[in-house]
This record gives C-alpha cells, structure tokens and sequence, in this order.
C-alpha cells in the first residue's frame, strides 16, 4: 500500500474535489516573499530566540518560516495549542505587532512562559507587545472555543500539542467551528520522509506502538512512516485518517520549500542572501492543511466527553452540602485547595462510559481540577483552567466506577491564588 | 529540479524496477479453484456449522483462503490467532486436499481443543487431523526458527493483533520467510474504495488504537490508512513497513474486484458454480509477500525476550537439573509443582529478564506460572500444549522479590505430562 489519500474511499459518495478552488495559501511564496521583512527584524527576533532559550523545540529557519507564514496569510487570531518555553508564542506574538491587527490566544499546561520566558521578554519589547497575547495555564481540551474564535474572520492555528485526545479536538471541534472563515492550520513535528535524506532503517529499533507507549518505555528513536508523514507522534494516524475520509491533503513545508527554491535557485540565492543559513532553510519539519476553499460536505470525529449523554446521576460530595461552593485555593503552585470524596446518588451500570462532569468559574490564577488514583497522590486525569470571566465545563473520564478517586482543585503551576466556583457537579454516561 | 513524490523518494532503498511480477494473483486463484471449493462445498459447509462461528469468517471468506492454500500450495501454513478454529479447519481441509501440509496453529485459546475438534472429528477421516499442530500458547513466546525448519513454501495466517504481533511478524518471521516463497494473509482489513465502507466517522470519535478501543468498548470507531480500513493497531505498522521498503501491501477486495470486473464471465461461472455463499469479491483481507521483490528489505528491531542476549540456568528446588518430568491432575487450575528458585549465577538487577521454560506437554492444556512473593496471585501465568518443544517465557518483575513457579493444569479437566528440557533466565 502506498498511501495516497486520492484514492481511498474512491466508490463511496464524498465531497467534489473538482469543486475545490485552487491552493490559496502559498507557504514556500510566503516565505520568499516575507524574506525582507525577516531580514529587517532578524535582530529583534534572534533577541527573542534567545530570550525563550529553547532552540531545540524551535530552530531559528522554522522561526522564520512561521514567522512568514503570519505575514503571509495575515490572521486576525493566532491560536495556538502547546506553547512549552514559548518559542511560538513569541514569534506570533511578534507577528502580531508587525500585523498590527491579530490577537494571539495560546493554550498550554505549562507555566513556563509566564513564569520564565515572558519576563525575560520583556527586556526586549515594549509593554504593548503582550496586549494582544492571551496566554493561558489551560488544558486544550477543556477550551470554550467558540468563545475563543468569537468573531474573527482568519484565524491561523498552530497545532503542537500531541496526542489522540488533542487531535480529537482539532478535527471533531475547532475545525467544524473554522468553516465559515479563512483559515490555516500547521502542524509541528511532522518530517517528510521524501526530503533531506531521511533514512529508512529502523536502526534496529522496534516499531512504533504510539505516543503512549513511548512515553512509558522511552523509546524514543521510534518513528512511524504514514505515507510521506514520519514522526513519533499519534496524531499523524489521525491526520492520515481525516485526509483519507475528506480526501483533503496534507501539505508539507518540507516539500513545499523544495519545490519553489530547488526549482527555482536564484530565488534560494536570494534567500541565503537575505537571511543567511540561520533563517533560511528548505529544511521545515512540519505539515499544513486548510478547509478553505474546499468543497464540502466534510466529515468531522465526535469529540469524546462532548457528545449527548442518554443518562446523569447527581453527585454527592462528602463534606459539600449544596452548589454552588466556591473552593479558595492558595498562593502556592500544585497546593491542594480541597479533596473530596464522592460518588453518584444512583446506581451506575458497570462498564458504562462514564464522565464526572463539572461546571466552573476561575477567578484569581490558573487551577488544577482532576481524580486522584486510588493511592491518593498520582492523578488520573487532571485538567488545567485559566481565569475566567464565565464559566466552563470541564468533563472529566472515570476510568473504574468502582474506585472512583478524590476530586481535587488545586492550584496550578504560578503560585496565585484562586476563587473557584463549582455550579454543577454531575456524572453523565 | 527533482520532484520526489513517494515516501523515502530521495533515500536509496531497493530497486523496485527489479521486482519480479506478482508471486500470487489472489483472483485468478479463486477463479481456478472454483471446481475444487464446488466438489468441496458440502464438507466446507459442514466444518463451518461444526465450528459454528461465522460472525469471525464468512463462508465467502472460507471459499477464498481455501483458494488461496489450495492455489498456493504451501508445506506450511502458520497461523497466527485461531479463535474457534474457523482458518484451522479450512486450511486443514486443504492440506487434507493437496496432501503435504502441515499447519502450525498458534493461540492461546482453547475451544479448538475442548469444542470444535470433537464436532469436526464425527465428520472427518481421523488422519484430518494429523497435518494440524494446534497449540496452546503465546504467540510471541513461540520459537520461528523451530517451526519454520526447512519448510520451503509458508502462508502465514496474521490474524492475531496488536503492535508486539506486528513486530513479530515483520521483525522475526519475515526475515526467516525472505528466502524462500511466502505468502502473508491478513485478516479484519477492508479496502475503503471497494468494500462500501462509510466515509463518515458516524457520529463516533476518532480511533485511538486498539488499547483504547478494548478499555472503553468504543468499537464502531475505525481508522483509515490510505484504502485500509480497520480497527487494529497493525495497519499502522503495515503503512510504515510499506513505507520504508516502497513495498505494496495488496488488498483482496481490490484483487478479487477488479479480476472479476475484468472478466465478467468468470465471474458469472463463479456465481453459478458457488453461488453467493461462496462466491463474493469482498474479502475483508489484505495480504503482503516480499517473494520475487529485490531486496535490500527494512525490518524492525526485536524487543523483549528475544533481544535477550545472556542466559544462566535456573536452579528449582522441585525440578531436577537437567530434564524433568510433571504430571498433571484432570482437575482444571490444580498445582501440579510449586517451586523455588534462582538463577544459577548473577544477572544484573536492573534489567528486564525472563524465565524460559522449555517443554513438551502431552494431553491436556497446562500453565507456566509465576506466584506474586506473597503466593495469593499470578504475576504472570502462560498456556501451553503442543507435544513439539516450545518456550514459554515469563516476565519478571523484581530478581530480589522473586515468587514460586507453579506448573499447573489449565483450565480443562485433562491430565498431562510435561517435559521440561530446559529451565533459564534469560535477559
């Protein structure tokens, strides 16, 4: 089998691809065409490169390809899911004040950013910079992310965050919700495997058995081939699947980049001329796509814990007489601000896929809510949630009803205090 | 400019301009089988009712990789997962036909034994029998190298899955196949451009591998790889073999689809002659062979017991050194030896290791395993059953913590002689 996506489901009724308009988004034009651009803030972006000090997530050519890719298409929101240190978080942040237009909202458990990276960047920009960035200490899956999108009208969204869960989100959740406006999605750490000489050994290591099962063993030299796709991450299964049933594809920048500079080597002259090898590279490592300007109907995955449930069970909570209650969590990062035991007031069948449901207010710094496992301490599921001026749900999977785990609120990763508003508390299946 | 479009396309790999033609052209062999499954149709069709399973294979499916055996004709079939023994039986039934074939069947259940085998045996010759090597065991622990042997023509059956079985099979069984002819059917792959399957997720979510879908029962959700449809983890796998080797992975209904397309006419004569119970061009199936293709191949790299590279013998204190003999009580999960032991020398204590108990069982089913240190439960408890030598192998946790090893009758109430061999630690 080799995978083209052209021809999967070629008997089954689908979208009319004959209908799609031309490729609108043009990655390797933007990024010649953005090159003087580039070359005029390449001081102030390698102050940032090194004000956010983790290169290896980011090298500085995939800054500048971003970078131009902002320029090029122009957003009017940046979303974006991971950050970790902050590299894309800057550079967007960066093309939003050269755009002067967008707004950047960024979704991430971690805290580096704002407690490392940002105060380092501000050293280097004017406090304004930041008025167009929502960095948030938020878990993705928990987004209200038609709040989020609102009205904007090109959102760009940046898709580094990994895992099934995650690409769930994407394809089941924030894409439905992108059809109706301009946008483009680009995917990190996705090689191709046609370009820059990528081997095709397994080096004596063993296959890939998923992102979960590299994390627990740390075999991290696996990788998986899906068509042109390598990477180390779940989310290409999912992506070669959508691509299959959409009979969309996925772009490469790798390819992309090629195609334009191999084919056309003065203008890669130019390039290197411009930006020299620190910005200039034909080497990208990630992948693209775009709904607009594609005929429909497109199918789109349910999003787990977001579908209709058929049954609810209230919930009670030893030690909380009624809702709403409001938990007051400390100014320590990680500080418990309570523990409950719990359990629903109906019998449950067993087996049943079943999720504690929430819905909550934050106020004050980012919180933790999650089930602690059976030994009390490690959690087996958590999800982090930033200040609010609404309230949000936040669904939670009970792996065994038969041992259900303390519900924790906890303060998250900054070491500020939080008002968290609990109105609802429910089990659904 | 170069414009590089398949996967590796600027890596040098194989030649694939060197590949011979195809070794097994899946629809002319139904086609040519057709007066064979015919004559066959009563018998095939009374082993389907003994084995009673349908939902697993259809008869269609039963007339096609019975074509495939009697069309490829191997001396081995290797079966990887039987289940209630649907492939065992028909693939039996062919090597009854063709007359030198033996079948190795590997799994780990146990209704061939204890249900199906009877119901067939009031139907056929008792030599029916004497071709098929159905055992009871783990399918990574088994020893390829022995079953192969000097086998010169193997159909395997993959139809036990999950990514450790993907990685036996494309990192320890088709290297030892390279040399010789081979064929690699594949069971639960549907080709999405032929097999009438939904472009819709259907209101389900994505697919999250087969883990996930056996903790939460999610199993509607399937996922897509190019035209293969599925719901196991091994076509990931397969894709990324494909890729690296530039090799393609065949698809049945595509075969069976386009050959009967082609020649209208044979595939009137195949409805007439076995009508639609026998006769469909959707199989479900999927198949690959590096037979006739220029090498060099790409194969993953072995991980767990297999890439032990140091052994010492385990001293037991109810085994004697050297080979031992247990018997067995007719009462299922009774003990049968309860032992001691430690390895005779001193492996290091922060690897993984493995017991390896090398043995032949006569009579019923039993099991190799290992007691928590306390003795109230099973670390790790293996099958086995097949009168040839095989490994049982058993992960353990902790060399310090070590619990007894118990030999046990498993959950049949059949007696047995077991032959230890052999007794290591391995790792």
């Amino acid at each position: 089998m080799r995978v083209t996506s052209r021809t999967a489901f070629a008997a089954t009724p689908g979208r009319d691809i004959a209908n799609d308009a031309p490729g609108r988004f043009d990655v390797a034009r933007w990024y010649y065409e953005a090159r003087g651009r580039v070359a005029a803030d390449a001081g102030v972006l390698r102050q940032l490169i090194t004000a956010v000090d983790w290169t290896n997530d980011l090298w500085p050519s995939q800054w500048a390809q971003w970078y131009s890719v902002a320029l090029g298409f122009r957003p009017d929101l940046i979303l974006e899911l991971g950050r970790g240190k902050g590299n894309s978080t800057a550079l967007f942040c960066h093309a939003a004040a050269t755009l002067g237009h967008a707004r950047v909202v960024s979704l991430c458990h971690s805290g580096d950013w704002t407690l490392q990276t940002a105060s380092r960047v501000a050293k280097i920009v004017h406090p304004q910079w930041f008025d167009r960035l929502d960095a948030r200490m938020a878990d993705i899956l928990t987004a209200d992310y038609a709040d989020i999108l609102a009205d904007h009208q090109r959102v760009l969204l940046l898709w580094d965050a990994h895992g099934f869960e995650i690409a769930e989100v994407v394809l089941g959740e924030i894409l439905p919700r992108l059809l109706g406006r301009e946008h483009f999605v680009i995917m990190h750490d996705i090689i191709d495997n046609r370009h820059g000489g990528v081997s095709r050994s397994y080096h004596g290591q063993p296959l890939w058995k998923g992102s979960e099962w590299q994390q627990r063993t740390g075999c991290t030299d696996a990788r998986v081939n899906i068509g042109w796709m390598q990477s180390i991450q779940d989310q290409i299964v999912a992506i070669a699947d959508f691509s299959a049933r959409n009979d969309l594809e996925i772009g490469s920048a790798d390819h992309e980049y090629h195609r334009l500079f191999d084919g056309d080597p003065g203008l890669a002259a130019e390039m290197r001329e411009s930006l020299g090898e620190e910005f200039f590279s034909t080497l990208a490592q990630w992948a693209f796509f775009s709904l607009t300007g594609k005929t429909g109907p497109f199918e789109f995955p349910a999003v787990g814990g977001r579908r209709a449930f058929s049954y609810e069970s209230r919930v009670a909570v030893d030690g909380l007489s009624q809702l709403p209650a409001t938990v007051v969590t400390d100014a320590r990062a990680w500080a418990f601000g309570s523990a409950w035991t719990w359990r629903p007031v109906i019998d449950v069948p067993r087996g049943v896929d079943a999720w504690l449901r929430l819905r909550v207010q934050v106020d004050g710094g980012s919180v933790g809510i999650g089930l602690l496992a059976a030994n009390g301490t490690d959690f087996l599921v958590r999800r982090a949630l930033s200040p609010r001026a609404a309230a949000v749900e936040v669904m939670l999977p009970v792996a065994d009803l038969s041992s259900l785990g303390n519900l924790v609120v906890h303060t998250w990763a900054a070491p500020v205090p939080a008002r968290v508003r609990i109105d609802d508390l429910a089990l659904v299946w | 400019m170069t414009m590089v479009n398949k996967p590796f396309g600027s890596t040098p790999g194989r030649d694939v301009a060197l590949d011979q033609p195809r070794v097994f052209d899946v629809g002319r062999h139904y086609y040519e089988q057709r007066h064979r499954i015919h004559e066959d149709a009563a018998v095939l069709r009374a082993l389907i009712g003994a084995v009673g399973w349908p939902n697993d294979l259809t008869s269609a499916q039963w007339a096609q990789w019975y074509s495939v055996a009697l069309g490829f004709a191997p001396d081995l079939v290797i079966e990887l997962g039987r289940g209630y023994g649907n492939s065992t039986a028909l693939f039996a039934q062919a090597a009854w036909r063709l007359g030198r074939m033996k079948i190795v069947s590997l799994c780990v259940s146990g209704e061939w034994a204890s249900m199906v085998a009877p119901r067939i045996a009031k139907l056929v010759d008792p030599a029916w029998f004497a071709n098929v090597d159905a055992r009871r065991t783990d399918i990574l622990a088994a020893d390829y190298g022995e079953i192969i042997a000097n086998h010169q023509r193997v159909l395997v059956l993959w139809d036990a899955h999950g990514f450790e079985i993907a990685e036996l099979v494309l990192g320890e069984i088709l290297p030892r196949l390279s040399d010789r002819p081979h064929l690699v059917l594949m069971h639960d792959i549907s080709d999405n451009r032929y097999a009438g399957v939904p472009r819709s997720y259907g209101g389900h979510p994505l697919w999250k591998g087969s883990r996930w879908q056996q903790k939460t029962g999610a199993w509607d959700s399937r996922v897509n790889i190019g035209w293969m449809n599925s719901i196991q983890d091994q076509v990931i796998a397969l894709a990324d073999f494909s890729a690296r080797n530039d090799l393609e992975i065949e698809s049945a209904d595509r075969d069976y689809t386009e050959f009967f397309a082609a020649h209208p006419a044979y595939a009137n004569e195949m409805r007439q002659q076995l009508g639609e119970e026998f006769f469909s061009v959707i199989g479900h199936w999927a198949s690959l062979s590096l037979t006739g293709k220029a090498g060099p191949f790409h194969f993953p790299g072995i991980t767990g017991w297999r890439a032990a590279s140091s052994r010492c013998d385990i001293v037991a204190d109810e085994l004697p050194r050297g080979a031992a003999e247990i018997v067995t009580a007719a009462v299922p999960w009774a003990y049968a030896s309860t032992s001691e032991w430690r390895p005779r020398g001193s492996p290091p204590l922060n690897v993984q290791s493995w017991i390896r108990c090398r043995l032949r069982v006569q009579g019923g089913p039993i099991g190799v395993s290992l007691l928590t240190p306390d003795g109230r439960a099973f670390v790790q408890s293996q099958v086995a059953s097949s009168t040839s030598p095989m490994d049982v192998l058993l992960a353990v946790p902790d060399l310090t913590r070590r619990g007894r090893l118990v030999i046990h009758t498993w959950d049949s109430p059949m007696a047995a002689q077991v032959h230890i061999d052999d007794l290591s630690l391995v790792w």
